[in-house]
């Protein structure tokens, strides 16, 4: 008996490591210096540049494309596609002047159709979830081969910003004649990679565009592979599995510091993690008690503690790197005696509970953020209790109206502005005509002044007046507290020394277009 | 023959049982999958779009026989997450999974047969409440924490073995113990308790006054009539091992169905979930019917059941 | 009394009473015996090692770790008594159902209550909770749920056996209703299986509940509860394990005094049940 049973456990190991061997090949460490391993943190999801994609889908697609414009880690707009342009007196039509010797990765040659073709897709494509940001556009105008001519339905000041964002990525005009499936699944682009294969929900693999326009990079060729788990991710870094990774925890950076063979990066996003208060349910539509919970809440000590230090504190309900951020001083301190004075003003000096609202695991450290703004609450007499939800039922929970189905007194989200400005996160979040369930104002805010600040705004194209309007609605938000803003979040890539010319953008992904090998 | 007939049937109208329950209670869980797939920041429209593709708009009924008629040519479904057929994939996590049950099942059974018989037979020795402690302990230590330990242990410490994964045949090792820790514990105790009172009976002391060597007459004929309620255990414990797999899939970040079925609920992706879990009932299924027609060979009072 | 002699001769048993009352006390007496209220943070002072002030450390918040074993207790015995109520009350109500009036009904729901068995609990557990939804409630019911079979097989064997006793012919011949038969003479008899299977059933409910708080499923988190501690040890397991120690031997202890005293009762009642 015993040794039949010995027998068979010989047979089942041998079984099981006939179908399991080892991890893929290690290859000649020469060729592989220009081609490099990319671990991405999720599944990659469409490549069409007008469709929303996951945060790995936007990084391959930013190899790919190039839009008329292009915005750096700063959120400054800076030439790409087009050489210069202007804007008509009534603000209404923008002239682009293109480049010209550019070719498509399908050796077509880039020309002003390519745009109009792209752009105007906006207008008939039912399948695209980012047509919200591009229909103001009537249309696009070919003025000759190099020169195009938008349309906007009424002025659109940040038309630059929202050109430069990935959903601006230009398409010849010969492959968007195929269906939208195709399209997704073999883009064709300008940018600096072309799309070599992609395996669904492993990788995408890209590779070196040859007849590229520009400088371009020293790399060969970039796969993108999906690994969701951090502690894997690390560990491949670590044998040389892969050469650069995202989403690194405090204790695993630890490990790299200080090792010459790795290089840290940090860069901070323009992702607010902030808590949002329903303002249609008691207490939250009395100001003073908005207030006194800002006052009442350390920041510092929940970056410190519940981060590790991987996070800044918040300033407003923008980040410092959302181009429109004032650095006005418009912020809460933490002064927990000034929160109790204005509970009590507010008619609540033994506090109250509510309950508030978060997912897990969807953003970094979200619950735990969450519990400690609850222990630190409790301090000056408000008793939260906290419901946990999955990233599904949570969306479902938050973005409905404000009759009585909605429960939600206070919630936790992390905003980004996906153009990296501030109108984009001013329109959709703070303005009456965004109320849930139409649009994010989970808040139910409304500011007369806000919102004729916005609309100037919106339609200004003199820079210096529009950031001061920005300045002026900043500060009203912050003045009402719809939010409790907490801190930005930091982002982290790890990677290998001999990698340089990386940005970390500050909507949350790495460029690779410039990357050098030194 | 007969018996067996019914136990398929029965088996199968289990599993078809199954099937309409799984369906019905995934479409209970509370959450929008449009909206999850639509992107945080778009409009309603393009939820309701988003809804219309995936077929989500139709009456449950028409769904169910949709998917059921699919599941039985072969097809089960497309991920919502991924867009992809699922089949080859939960192939593969169930590939993984069942291998890491079987190398589990196989060390509980190993190792709980051995000590149990080895208690049995030195029973009240010292051996005995050596393997009666880690028995208790092993059924009363939670699986995570004991793989928990083990990483601390040998994985941190003794950098002997990796904590994650299941690229090289080393990294089994340790799951394989979480896994079977406790299903080990069971069967020892059983088999201990089951060769025991077999001991004890009459037929025992009259094969040992007939003269046959000790050791074959323990071996033959007291595992014999031990057997069934230890094979009843064995086949259970299968099952406990797959729910365990959970666990210990995630503490050991080892890609197989338990993971796979715990990301599908979180992600709302409800033909993973549909899926995944008809997969396992299916498979529970099985073993009970092959459990229960074993248990038929073996005791010969069943035939007049 | 003859009973709890032999009970206490039992060293095993006897150890595991032990660690039964040692988890009760904590959990009755929770606020003189911990520390800190478990949901002050020092986020000064993450995962410090144990120290004068904080017995056992602090966690990744900061939270003192032996006020947090203290007050799991409170939470296990809390959620394992209802668990017990709640499944105990429908399995008892199956069983007795089944066990009592056979035929139809009996095939009917031990069909059910087979099919449900054949799924492992912790599975049947999340799947009730992905359903309900995480906190108390759920985890209570998902819990119960998973236990149900168990009691309702043991309850109708237990009925099933005792139906046959003659003094329940005689009963009935002397007239007596089904309610007073199987309340005053076969419930009784049978309790002993019964009794033995509720403390193996609460060590069992401990052990999935924690499964159910690692998973990150469980109640809520800002009570304190043993599985959510070890889940939020893990990240920590290269670099500061010891907050993953104390919660495990919390668990490990309770389970194993349930189940000893499990074990100890099924010996001195001598229940051939397993």
């Amino acid at each position: 008996m015993k040794k039949s049973l010995a027998l068979l456990m010989a047979a089942v190991l041998a079984l099981s490591m006939a179908g399991c061997s080892g991890s893929g090949d290690t290859g000649d460490s020469g060729e592989a210096k220009t081609k490099i391993v990319v671990a991405v943190t999720a599944e990659i999801l469409s490549l069409d540049p007008q469709v929303n994609s996951s945060t790995p889908g936007e990084t391959v697609k930013d190899t790919i494309f190039e839009g008329l414009v292009k915005a750096d880690e700063f959120n400054e707009v800076h030439p790409s596609l087009a050489e210069s342009w202007s804007v008509s007196d009534d603000g209404l039509e923008w002239t682009f002047k293109l480049r010209q010797g550019v070719k498509f990765h399908d050796g077509e040659e880039f020309k002003a159709a390519d745009v109009k073709a792209t752009l105007e897709r906006y207008l008939t494509n039912e399948g695209s979830t980012r047509a919200y940001l591009y229909n103001n556009i009537k249309e696009v105008q070919i003025l000759d081969d190099y020169t195009v001519k938008i349309v906007t339905n009424t002025v659109q000041a940040n038309l630059l910003n929202v050109l430069a964002y990935g959903g601006g990525g230009i398409m010849s005009a010969k492959s968007l004649e195929r269906s939208n499936d195709e399209i997704a699944a073999s883009p064709v682009g300008t940018g600096p990679f072309k799309l070599k294969e992609v395996v669904t929900g492993e990788s995408a693999t890209v590779e070196k565009f040859d007849d590229y326009w520009g400088e371009g990079s020293d790399l060969t060729e970039i796969k993108f592979l999906t690994v969701t788990e951090a502690s894997t991710r690390v560990n491949m870094l670590e044998t040389g599995e892969v050469d650069y990774i995202t989403g690194v925890t405090k204790e695993d950076i630890a490990r790299f510091e200080g090792n010459e063979k790795f290089t840290v990066q940090y860069a901070d996003s323009n992702r607010v993690a902030h808590l949002g208060f329903n303002m249609t349910k008691t207490p939250f539509d009395n100001k003073l008690v908005r207030q006194a919970m800002n006052y009442a809440v350390d920041r510092e000590a929940i970056v410190e503690g519940v981060l590790g230090g991987m996070g800044t504190v918040a300033r407003s309900v923008l980040a410092e790197t959302t181009y429109g951020f004032s650095d006005a001083g418009d912020m809460y301190t933490y002064d927990p005696a000034k929160a109790k004075e204005l509970l009590k003003q507010a008619g609540y000096p033994d506090g109250f509970d509510a309950t508030v609202v978060t997912c897990d695991g969807r953003y970094f450290k979200d619950k735990a953020t969450v519990m400690a703004v609850t222990s630190q609450l409790a301090e000056v007499g408000i008793n939260l209790k906290v419901d946990v939800y999955d990233w599904a039922s949570y969306l479902d929970l938050v973005k409905t109206a404000w009759d009585d189905n909605n429960t939600v007194e206070m919630y936790f989200f992390g905003w980004e502005s996906g153009t990296g400005e501030a109108s984009y996160l001013f329109n959709s979040l703070f303005t009456k005509k965004n109320w849930a369930p139409v649009g994010w104002n989970t808040m139910f805010y409304e500011n007369d002044e806000f919102e004729k600040l916005n609309d100037l705004s919106y339609s200004c194209t003199d820079d210096t007046e529009r950031l001061a309007e920005y300045a002026q609605m900043q500060k009203i938000v912050m003045d009402d507290a719809p939010w409790m803003p907490l801190f930005v979040f930091q982002q982290v890539a790890v990677y290998r020394s001999d990698l340089s010319g990386i940005t970390l953008l500050p909507i949350e992904f790495p460029r690779f277009t410039e990357c050098k090998i030194k | 023959m007969k018996y067996v007939m019914k136990r398929l049937l029965s088996a199968l109208v289990v599993v078809f049982l199954t099937s309409i329950i799984v369906f019905c209670i995934v479409h209970l869980i509370p959450g929008d999958p449009a909206m999850v797939y639509a992107g945080a920041g778009a409009k309603q429209e393009q939820v309701e779009n988003v809804r219309i593709e995936m077929g989500l708009d139709k009456p449950l009924v028409v769904q169910y026989i949709h998917w059921a008629g699919g599941i039985l040519q072969g097809d089960f479904g497309t991920s919502l997450a991924t867009k992809q057929p699922i089949l080859p994939v939960l192939m593969d996590k169930f590939h993984n999974t069942f291998i890491l049950s079987a190398l589990g099942i196989v060390f509980a059974v190993g190792f709980g047969l051995l000590l149990g018989i080895v208690s049995a037979l030195k029973h009240n020795s010292f051996i005995d409440l050596i393997s009666m402690f880690i028995a208790i302990i092993g059924i009363s230590m939670p699986i995570f924490w004991v793989g928990m330990l083990l990483v601390m242990v040998f994985s941190v410490q003794m950098g002997w073995f990796p904590a994650t994964g299941n690229d090289t045949w080393v990294s089994y090792i340790l799951p394989t113990i979480t896994i079977g820790m406790n299903s080990m514990a069971i069967i020892t105790r059983m088999t201990r308790s089951s060769v025991l009172e077999v001991l004890n009976e009459d037929y025992m002391v009259t094969a040992v006054a007939k003269g046959l060597r000790g050791r074959t007459v323990i071996l033959v004929h007291a595992l014999k009539n031990a057997m069934i309620p230890i094979v009843t255990t064995i086949g259970m414990q299968f099952g406990y091992l797959m729910g365990g797999a959970v666990l210990t899939e995630t503490v050991f970040v080892y890609p197989g169905l338990g993971r796979y079925l715990v990301d599908s609920l979180t992600k709302r992706d409800y033909p993973a979930i549909q899926a995944s879990i008809l997969l396992l009932a299916v498979v529970f299924v099985v073993v009970n019917f092959i459990v229960d027609s074993t248990y038929y060979k073996l005791d010969p009072k069943m035939k007049d059941a | 009394m003859k009973f709890l002699k032999r009970l206490l001769s039992n060293k095993l048993a006897v150890l595991g009473i032990f660690f039964i009352l040692i988890f009760l006390l904590a959990s009755l007496f929770a606020p003189l015996i911990a520390t800190q209220d478990y949901s002050e943070m020092d986020l000064y002072n993450v995962l410090a090692l144990p120290s004068a002030e904080h017995l056992m450390g602090t966690d990744e918040m900061g939270r003192d770790i032996f006020s947090g074993i203290i007050y799991g207790a409170r939470t296990s015995v809390l959620i394992g008594v209802s668990v017990l109520l709640f499944g105990g009350l429908v399995g008892t109500a199956i069983g007795i159902l089944a066990g009592f009036f056979e035929g139809k009904l009996d095939m009917v729901l031990m069909r059910i209550i087979d099919t449900l068995m054949a799924f492992p609990s912790i599975l049947l557990a999340m799947f009730m909770i992905a359903i309900i939804g995480t906190g108390l409630k759920g985890a209570i019911v998902a819990v119960s749920i998973a236990t149900v079979p168990r009691f309702a097989r043991i309850v109708r064997s237990s009925v099933l056996k005792t139906k046959k006793n003659e003094y329940v012919d005689a009963c009935r011949v002397l007239g007596q209703s089904n309610m007073k038969i199987l309340f005053r003479h076969i419930l009784p008899n049978g309790m002993a299986p019964i009794i033995v299977q509720a403390t193996l059933t609460f060590s069992e409910a401990i052990l999935i509940i924690s499964g159910l708080g690692f998973l990150g499923l469980g109640a809520d988190p800002m009570s304190a509860e043993w599985g959510a501690m070890l889940s939020n040890a893990r990240a920590y397991l290269m670099t500061k394990p010891h907050i993953a120690i104390f919660p495990g031997i919390a668990i490990a202890i309770t389970v194993l005094g349930f189940n000893l005293l499990g074990d100890g009762l099924r010996d001195t009642l001598d229940v051939k049940e397993y």
